[in-house]
């Protein structure tokens, strides 16, 4: 039987240059990622030979058909490692190969339109919880209905926290250069 | 007021420019980026995302078109074909601009001084 490993998955925005260290040193260590296992908050890697590999991520919310869009990094001699939701594609490629965004106008254009998504959905959220915090004080309710209502305001709190981290984390990217 | 994007404002990024350049001829995506990489000796080097993001901007503004839907080929519009011409403009006028003053600088070479123009731009 092939053998197997889970990792943590920090999440692509909030995380993504731990990620990429994680999985060069997996290469390094011989673990890829496995394509065909999906988990939430977990990646299985599956073993392979030590390699010296190095690995980039890009976003492409919006495309329906990817066919084109790989073709253009296999052509460069990138190959999918992983496709993961929301539009997130994870890249291997031998060392020395050009990263797949050389364009540095460009991609502070891409992060920029992805900032404008998360700050108001950010805020939303924020807002949903200091809603909820404010009405349990001010409005007299059962105990139950508390309750009740703290499953989706943890839920809300959650996704605050990490649409927060994204952002922030987008936010430092951004000003790196 | 927000900033305009590189394609809106017509001053061309390098990548554009080159895109753009080099679709005189109709090209597949991938193969623009071998042909940027041979025409500029290697000098520049345009990565798979940058490439394909950069189409499909170029595409959206109507400054490229899909010439072959299936063998997904692409060329330049009139539209492109007048902006890359613009942008030409642009980059040589900064450049004619600026000659007399590079080519008169003056550096020390092998204990003598010489002007940028007699080293014929290149390094000491």
């Amino acid at each position: 039987m092939e053998k197997s490993k889970q990792i943590l998955n920090w999440g692509w925005v909030t995380a993504e240059k731990q990620m990429i260290r994680k999985f060069e040193k997996c290469a390094r260590e011989g673990w890829i990622p496995d394509p065909e296992a999906h988990a939430v908050y977990k990646i299985r890697m599956k073993q392979a030979a030590p390699q010296d590999l190095q690995y980039a991520i890009d976003w492409q919310p919006t495309l329906e058909n990817d066919a084109e869009y790989l073709s253009f990094f296999e052509a460069a001699g990138w190959k999918l490692a992983l496709k993961e939701k929301g539009g997130f594609y994870i890249f291997s490629a031998p060392e020395g190969v050009p990263k797949p965004h050389t364009d540095r106008a460009l991609l502070r254009e891409l992060r920029k339109g992805r900032l404008k998504k998360f700050i108001p959905a950010t805020l939303i959220y924020l807002l949903i919880c200091i809603v909820f915090l404010v009405s349990v004080r001010v409005v007299a309710m059962p105990t139950w209905v508390v309750f009740l209502l703290c499953i989706p305001a943890a839920y809300c709190a959650f996704q605050f926290g990490i649409l927060l981290v994204s952002t922030i984390s987008l936010l430092v990217q951004q000003n790196d250069f | 007021m927000a900033r305009k994007s590189t394609i809106e404002s017509n001053q061309f990024t390098d990548t554009i420019y080159f895109i753009l350049l080099c679709l005189n001829e109709p090209a597949h995506g991938y193969a623009l980026m071998s042909k940027i990489e041979e025409m500029t000796n290697g000098e520049y080097t345009i990565g798979p995302g940058s490439m394909y993001t950069t189409l499909k901007k170029l595409l959206e503004a109507g400054l490229v078109e899909m010439c072959d839907q299936e063998a997904k080929v692409y060329c330049l519009t009139d539209k492109g074909r007048d902006n890359l011409v613009k942008d030409y403009v642009r980059r040589k006028r900064i450049i004619d601009q600026s000659r007399e003053i590079i080519e008169g600088m003056e550096v020390c070479c092998d204990g003598e001084i010489k002007t940028n123009f007699e080293l014929g731009l290149g390094y000491c």
